[in-house]
């Protein structure tokens, strides 16, 4: 890989060169601030960067603004950003995350902590390569991605890969801010809809549900992604967490509104279900990322309980709860 | 080409080396806000943060972790005494003392 190493402190520039000679074939080019990082970047011939190493504070530009500007300029969408910086505060963590973030590691680290995150962003690189590949193809070609891919959103505010969530909530372990639930919502009858959609017409589909939930979180401090299986996972403060009914009334009424074009059974609207709130306090440290499956389990399942009453009282004249 | 584990474990001692002789340069600032007191300026009070910001970030790393405990509770209490009223307090003052032994022990070792 090579690895653009962010950070105005020469010392820590130096360990994680050091670091990551010891890790194989890589090549580490640094740089003292985020115009310097940007100068680099914007450089003929354009530069490959396969994994980016930010620190959060730094003079002028600082780390989080740095990331924005990476995933917004259109050549590092999906290129691991691994924040490296002593930071702690939930908010700089949050804000990092929904900037396009992939992982954090807190200041001062450990050397194998270090190597350890590296390997996973190279997984993570190499997994990028083919995604991209596959995303020029599939822009060529109608191949649909499988139902129970998470197909990669861009653009809907604090929205981040599913890779991102998945580290995001053992951080939030790791550095005792239990103070957050998960809540998973579904698209109901999702199998259905997928099979009588094209590829492009289920992407924007889950592009736009997206959408939908992040802009009627909006007034929340929340992360959220998509799971695959049409399910979407939102990490939200605990204190926080708003009436689930409600909430899921102005997202399905907002779903009505957009007036999708997506080829439903009996043409009916899209509609979303929440499964139960899961807080992550109360989960051992190391089996955190229970509480992601947890709430996806239970936001599927309410999506099918609902779907088999409607059928009873459609078809056995039972009452619909 | 990979590097051996001991090639790292020389490679860290550099930076070590570098990092206590920078060290010692680092703790004048610290010592200039010792020596004004609760009459310290802010600015000399935010390179003070600056310094202890960047000693905390990589002292643990380099297997100083009593300094960099002590550089980190120091920042953060500088960090809400200059929120408050733009210079340090007493709390703050004795944070930057405890810091300057942790300091003082390591550069006599």
């Amino acid at each position: 890989m090579k690895i653009l190493a962010v950070d105005d402190d020469e010392f820590i520039l130096e360990i994680v060169g050091e670091v990551i000679r010891t890790m194989g074939d890589h090549e580490v080019v640094t740089a003292s601030s985020a115009i310097e990082a940007i100068d680099f970047l914007s450089r003929e011939p354009i530069q490959e960067i396969d994994c980016f190493l930010l620190d959060i504070q730094m003079p002028g530009m600082d780390g989080i603004e740095l990331c924005r500007a990476l995933r917004s300029c259109g050549a590092f969408p999906l290129t691991p950003v691994v924040m490296l910086t002593a930071m702690t505060d939930k908010r700089y963590i949050d804000n990092a995350y929904a900037a396009g973030a992939n992982d954090y590691v807190v200041k001062p680290f450990e050397v194998g902590e270090l190597q350890h995150r590296i390997r996973q962003a190279e997984q993570r690189a190499s997994l990028v390569r083919k995604q991209l590949q596959d995303l020029d193809e599939d822009a060529g070609s109608s191949q649909k991605p499988g139902l129970l891919e998470p197909i990669q959103i861009f653009d809907v505010d604090n929205l981040i890969d599913y890779y991102a969530l998945e580290n995001y909530v053992p951080l939030l372990s790791r550095r005792s801010l239990f103070g957050s639930a998960v809540v998973g919502f579904h698209i109901r009858k999702v199998a259905d809809i997928y099979e009588r959609c094209s590829s492009l017409s289920f992407r924007w589909l889950i592009e736009d549900v997206a959408e939908t939930i992040s802009d009627q979180l909006r007034d929340y401090q929340f992360l959220m992604s998509y799971a695959g299986n049409g399910t979407f996972l939102c990490v939200i403060e605990e204190h926080q967490v708003p009436n689930l009914r409600k909430l899921v009334d102005a997202i399905n009424l907002s779903l009505q509104k957009l007036e999708l074009q997506v080829p439903t059974p009996g043409n009916q609207p899209v509609r979303v279900c929440a499964g139960d709130m899961v807080r992550l306090l109360g989960h051992a440290s190391d089996k955190i990322e229970n509480a992601l499956l947890q709430a996806r389990a239970h936001a599927e399942r309410r999506g099918s309980d609902m779907e088999a009453r409607l059928d009873e009282f459609w078809y056995l004249g039972r009452g619909a709860q | 080409m990979t590097a051996s584990p001991a090639a790292l474990a020389g490679g860290l001692d550099r930076i070590n080396q570098r990092f206590l002789a920078k060290l010692e340069d680092q703790c004048r600032v610290l010592d200039q806000l010792l020596e004004a007191g609760q009459g310290a300026d802010t600015l000399t009070s935010t390179e003070a943060l600056y310094v202890l910001h960047k000693i905390a970030g990589v002292a643990g790393t380099l297997g100083h972790t009593a300094l960099g405990q002590a550089s980190r509770a120091c920042e953060q209490q500088l960090q809400s005494d200059i929120a408050v009223t733009g210079q340090p307090s007493p709390a703050g003052l004795a944070a930057i003392a405890e810091f300057r032994h942790q300091a003082a022990n390591l550069l006599q070792r």
